[in-house]
C-alpha cells in the first residue's frame, strides 16, 4: 500500500483555480466596526445598517494624500469577502453587487483628508446575503486608486 | 538532536532584523502569496469554500502585521505559520465533518475518498500531512510552522500517514 491516493489529492490542490476575491487587498477595520459586523448579521427585521470606515494603508502623510486624491475621483472600491462583491460606481448613490442585484446607499460619503466614512443602508438582509456568515465576511474594503474614468479592481 | 538545532536555526532565521522591506516589497510579497497560501489552506481543510475564509484571514492577518513582514527573513514561512494555524482553528470550529466541496478531478472517485478520509482526522494531523505532501517541508520547518517538537511531527506523521493508510484499505 502506498500514498498515490494522498499524493495526487495534493497535486490536485496545487492547481485548484483561486477564487477572485483573493484579488482583493484586505484593509484592517477599527474594532468597533467589527463589532458591528456580526451584529449585522443576527437579523434586524431585514434592516442592515452597516457603517464602513475607510482608512488609508498606514498613517504616513503620502498614503493620506493618496487616499485624499483617490477619494476625490470618486473612485472608492467596497468588496464584500467571499461570493458577493460590492462594485463602485460613480456618483455614490448606490453601489452594485457584481452579480447583479443594487444595493441603496441612503447616506452620503463624508469624506475627510485622511479617510472615508461610508454609510450603506441595506433595504434588507437579503441583499447583503443571508447568512450572518455572509455578513462577517464584509471585511475587506479596498480603496481603489485609479486614473479618472477607469476605476477597476486592484489585483 | 540534529534537528532541533536545525529547528533553533530556522526560528532565528525567521525573527532575524537584519533587514527592512519597503511597503511596496511587503504588497508584492502578500500580493503574489494569494494562490499558494489558497491552495494551502484547500489542501488542508478540503473545502473550497473554508479554504478562501481561511486565506482571507491569513491574508488580513498579513495585512495586520506588515511592520513584522518588514524585518522577517522568511516571509514565506511566516505566512505558511499563519496560514496553517488559521486552517486548524476553522477546521476546529467545525461540528460537521462530512467531505467538504466538489472535485474538479476528472475521476472524482478517489479524490473524494480522500477528503472524506481527510475529514475524519485531527486538523493537526490534516495539517501535519499537509506541509509534508503538499508543502514537501522536514520535519524541523513542520515544527517550526506548527510550534511543535520535531519528534512530535514525526510521529503524528506517521500515524496520521498509517491512520490514512487503514481507512483507505477500507
Amino acid at each position: 500500500m502506498n500514498l498515490d491516493p494522498l499524493d495526487a489529492y495534493y497535486a490536485e490542490c496545487r492547481v485548484a483555480p483561486v477564487p477572485e476575491s483573493l484579488l482583493v487587498q484586505p484593509l484592517p477595520l477599527p474594532w468597533w466596526v467589527r463589532l458591528l459586523i456580526p451584529l449585522g448579521g443576527l437579523g434586524f427585521g431585514g434592516l442592515v445598517a452597516i457603517l464602513l470606515v475607510l482608512s488609508p494603508h498606514s498613517d504616513s502623510q503620502q498614503a493620506g494624500a493618496q487616499a485624499a486624491e483617490a477619494v476625490s475621483r470618486a473612485q472608492l472600491g467596497l468588496v464584500m469577502r467571499g461570493s458577493e462583491q460590492i462594485e463602485p460606481v460613480r456618483g455614490k448613490s448606490h453601489v452594485r453587487f457584481l452579480n447583479g442585484s443594487q444595493l441603496s446607499v441612503a447616506a452620503g460619503w463624508l469624506v475627510p483628508a485622511s479617510e472615508a466614512h461610508i454609510t450603506i443602508h441595506a433595504t434588507s438582509s437579503r441583499q447583503l446575503g443571508t447568512s450572518a456568515r455572509t455578513i462577517r465576511r464584509l471585511q475587506v474594503l479596498r480603496m481603489l486608486s485609479r486614473a479618472p474614468g477607469g476605476s477597476r479592481w486592484i489585483a | 538532536m540534529y534537528s532541533r538545532v536545525m529547528q533553533i536555526s530556522l526560528a532565528a532565521d525567521m525573527s532575524r532584523t537584519s533587514i527592512r522591506r519597503s511597503d511596496l516589497e511587503i504588497d508584492t510579497i502578500i500580493r503574489d502569496a494569494r494562490p499558494w497560501l489558497y491552495r494551502l489552506a484547500l489542501s488542508i481543510t478540503s473545502s473550497p469554500e473554508v479554504a478562501e475564509d481561511v486565506a482571507q484571514e491569513a491574508l488580513i492577518r498579513a495585512t495586520r502585521s506588515r511592520e513584522k513582514l518588514r524585518n522577517i527573513i522568511e516571509p514565506r514561512a511566516w505566512l505558511r505559520s499563519v496560514v496553517v494555524r488559521c486552517a486548524i482553528t476553522a477546521l476546529s470550529q467545525r461540528t460537521d465533518v462530512s467531505g467538504f466541496g466538489e472535485t474538479t478531478n476528472n475521476d472524482p472517485t478517489d479524490s473524494m475518498a480522500v477528503r472524506q478520509i481527510l475529514c475524519r482526522m485531527e486538523p493537526m494531523d490534516r495539517a501535519i500531512l499537509a506541509l509534508a505532501h503538499f508543502e514537501e517541508l522536514s520535519y524541523a520547518e513542520i515544527g517550526l510552522s506548527l510550534d511543535i517538537p520535531v519528534g512530535t511531527v514525526a510521529s503524528r506523521l506517521h500515524a496520521a500517514r498509517e491512520a490514512f493508510r487503514k481507512e483507505w484499505r477500507k
